[in-house]
């Protein structure tokens, strides 16, 4: 248990106000068991009776707790994992734990010796209308965007260790007149009327506060806002050493359900970094069900595409349609399956090529297997949000880039060409985020988005000098700027106000001139 | 907090590599040193003749470009070596494109600034031996064989033979295998490192910073008393 004692849980249950106590006498007979079983109905609070009295009128020498584990949340907390407690998924150490370099790396250098402390962080999304929650409850959004924003210090605790703190948490809606997103892409009617909700609320669903403490002193305190269930008063917490978010321990849908819908989205989005020496081994029929980071279980999660999907017309289901995409992809590439070797309990997968040979997938290359990874992922009926992945372009013949590159806008939600057909059988968002160096994968961008299919947005990075002379400081940085890919907006006068905001045609052009040596287009 | 964009048409690679990088740093100090409010500024865009435009006139396909790429810069700087005459190379090669891009009232003449080295960039590239020195990994008293006054580079004929010989100095010593010209990543190299005070003592460089001065001033980006 990662409470010491009961007590320690009780403690951590009051501070929340979710436990009660009672002090007047209450009656172990009858009276006592009533109180317990309407709690039970209202989902409502653990009690302690202070002062429980016997079936005789004596009182009892031990105060009685009732209703401990009367909502799944509380069971949830009190069990662990790892031998941390599960108030929360993660703390913010484990969840920095697979990123690159050390913790306090990840905070920006502004000039040597002067590191920032702290990073802020920012999302807006568009959430699933209809989520589900680990116990099979189902609840019914009706409002889909919303934004989340964080800010991560660190700070040296009391004993001098450098630790990470949540100074900032907050998530509030989006509303409609506010929401750009809808107006800077293209959305069909049908999509807009399923997805995008908006509920005229404008109260935030989690926020940060500054109040008073006992001693009178300000203290910051997260607040969770009411959200659709009455009655209850809105939990608080202390927010000056909250080592994991507020987010993170909202693990069921009951109470705070946008908030548990941002949650379920956010824990969804996935980087693949795949090691082609795990994804050629053989993979255990008791694999994780989703295709983890470095694909180590991608035969396992292909058997269970194919045992999902499978219909009498198509025994291979979906595992049918990958193996078509692949053989578009790569050259001599034929077909594809999984097979189970039952004595060794591993799935793994086979290749067959255009001159009849079977290729175990020891022998396939990496390039293939990171084809086959992406193509797993995004046909898995299991895949929800966002995906990340790195360099599309490795591995695969630069003439074939542009049909994969298709062939990934085709599997991905496309709010542009969203049909009424597309609600009958509801499939979740999904968006791919990648990262490339290819001018390829522009050019193969570009053209989609001139032939108006494709909703896919791009983005140049390019690292700037900033440069504040107040305070005598000059940093790197990393700059974003959207790509204007739109035909006719070529010939757009520039407009003082994107200066700098937009890339050029020119810079574009340049991009796509990389692959020409200089001296025949200069 | 404002942006600047920086672009550059330079004659040939080797100037664009290493005026690129100057020209970034000399910006960035006088933002920092002199600037109103914090600013973030690009990298140098390379500008270069659009593909179709090869047989234009030197203005026209400046000119080309920099429209092309107008979204991207705040400042255009103009290249061309003096050579001889560093008055004809302005009005030969800098106020023709200056002209086309301004007569029709879409750029202001102060967006455009002219760099023009004395002979050539060469020139620049060996005001500071010490960078010099650095770059091609040469001993630290190794005597260059400079003139003693930096701003007598501007009346060396011919810089480039003096920078080739330069690095002929690390090349002798390097392994027979290596073909690699160090002309090829020295530019960029010297660029990152040459200290700016160096090419302060150079007049074309100055006469290259008060036009600047001025446009940044002109622009908003400078306090206009800046000393």
């Amino acid at each position: 248990m990662a409470y010491k004692s009961l007590r320690e849980f009780m403690t951590l249950l009051e501070n929340e106000a979710d436990l009660k106590r009672v002090a007047r006498p209450v009656s172990t007979h009858l009276e006592m068991t009533e109180i317990q079983t309407r709690l039970l109905h209202q989902k409502g609070p653990a009690v302690l009776f202070e002062n429980p009295v016997h079936e005789d009128g004596r009182p009892s020498e031990m105060p009685a707790l009732v209703n401990l584990f009367g909502t799944v949340e509380r069971v949830a907390r009190a069990v662990t994992l790892g031998g941390e407690p599960r108030k929360t998924a993660t703390d913010l150490r484990e969840a920095v734990k697979g990123i690159r370099g050390e913790v306090d790396e990840l905070f920006r250098f502004a000039a040597p010796g002067r590191q920032s402390r702290e990073i802020h962080f920012a999302v807006e999304v568009l959430l699933d209308p209809v989520v589900r929650d680990p116990w099979g409850n189902e609840v019914e959004l009706i409002h889909t965007r919303i934004r989340y924003d964080l800010t991560i210090r660190r700070q040296q605790d009391e004993r001098g260790i450098e630790r990470l703190f949540v100074s900032r948490e907050e998530a509030r809606p989006i509303p409609r007149t506010e929401d750009s997103w809808p107006k800077r892409n293209r959305v069909s009617g049908v999509f807009r009327k399923h997805h995008l909700r908006y509920f005229s609320r404008r109260s935030k669903y989690l926020s940060t506060d500054t109040g008073k403490d006992d001693r009178g002193n300000d203290r910051a305190f997260f607040s969770l806002h009411q959200d659709g269930v009455q009655g209850k008063r809105s939990p608080t917490l202390p927010a000056h050493e909250a080592q994991a978010t507020v987010l993170s321990s909202i693990t069921t849908s009951d109470r705070f359900k946008h908030l548990f819908a941002l949650r379920q989205e956010m824990l969804s989005w996935r980087m693949l970094q795949l090691d082609p020496a795990a994804l050629r081994r053989p993979s255990p029929v008791v694999a994780p069900e989703l295709l983890e980071s470095d694909g180590a279980n991608l035969a396992t999660v292909l058997a269970r595409i194919k045992a999902e999907t499978a219909e009498p017309a198509q025994p291979r289901g979906r595992v049918g349609d990958i193996a078509e995409e692949l053989a578009n992809l790569i050259p001599g590439v034929m077909d594809l399956d999984v097979l189970e070797d039952r004595n060794a309990r591993e799935y793994r997968i086979e290749l067959k090529t255009r001159d009849g040979v079977t290729l175990p997938s020891r022998v396939i290359s990496d390039g293939t297997l990171r084809v086959l990874s992406l193509l797993t992922v995004l046909n898995d009926p299991q895949h929800r949000g966002v995906l990340c992945f790195e360099e599309p372009e490795n591995g695969i013949h630069p003439t074939r880039l542009r049909s994969f590159i298709d062939c990934l806008a085709d599997l991905i939600t496309d709010p542009a060409r969203f049909e009424e057909a597309d609600t009958e059988s509801p499939e979740a968002l999904s968006q791919l985020l990648l990262n490339s160096h290819s001018p390829v994968v522009l050019a193969a961008l570009r053209q989609q988005i001139r032939q108006g299919d494709g909703a896919a947005l791009v983005v140049f990075a390019d690292v700037i000098t900033a440069v504040d002379p107040e305070n005598r400081t000059t940093s790197r940085k990393t700059r974003m700027r959207p790509v204007m890919l739109e035909a006719g907006q070529d010939s757009m006068l520039p407009d003082k106000n994107t200066r700098g905001e937009v890339v050029s045609d020119y810079e574009v052009q340049g991009y796509l001139n990389t692959v020409v040596d200089p001296a025949e287009w200069a | 907090m404002s942006y600047l964009g920086l672009a550059l048409f330079a004659e040939g690679l080797t100037d664009h590599r290493f005026l690129g990088s100057v020209l970034n740093r000399l910006c960035t100090e006088l933002c920092h040193s002199h600037g109103r409010t914090p600013v973030d500024i690009g990298e140098v865009l390379e500008l270069h003749t659009l593909p179709g435009f090869e047989e234009q006139s030197r203005a026209e396909r400046i000119s080309a470009a920099a429209r092309r790429a107008a979204t991207a810069w705040h400042i255009l700087f103009i290249h061309a070596d003096a050579d001889a005459d560093a008055k004809a190379a302005r009005e030969e090669r800098i106020k023709p494109a200056m002209n086309r891009l301004t007569a029709t009232g879409e750029f202001s003449s102060d967006r455009i600034v002219a760099v023009i080295p004395v002979k050539m960039t060469e020139a620049w590239m060996l005001a500071d031996p010490d960078a010099l020195r650095k770059a091609l990994h040469l001993a630290e008293n190794l005597d260059l064989e400079l003139p003693a006054r930096t701003r007598e580079l501007e009346r060396l004929t011919d810089p480039k033979t003096q920078l080739q010989q330069i690095t002929r100095l690390s090349s002798t010593r390097k392994r027979q295998r290596r073909r690699r010209d160090p002309l090829k990543s020295l530019p960029r190299q010297l660029g990152d490192s040459i200290s700016l005070d160096c090419l302060r003592r150079l007049p074309a460089f100055q006469t290259m910073e008060r036009e600047l001065r001025q446009s940044l001033t002109q622009l908003g980006y400078l306090h206009p008393d800046a000393p």
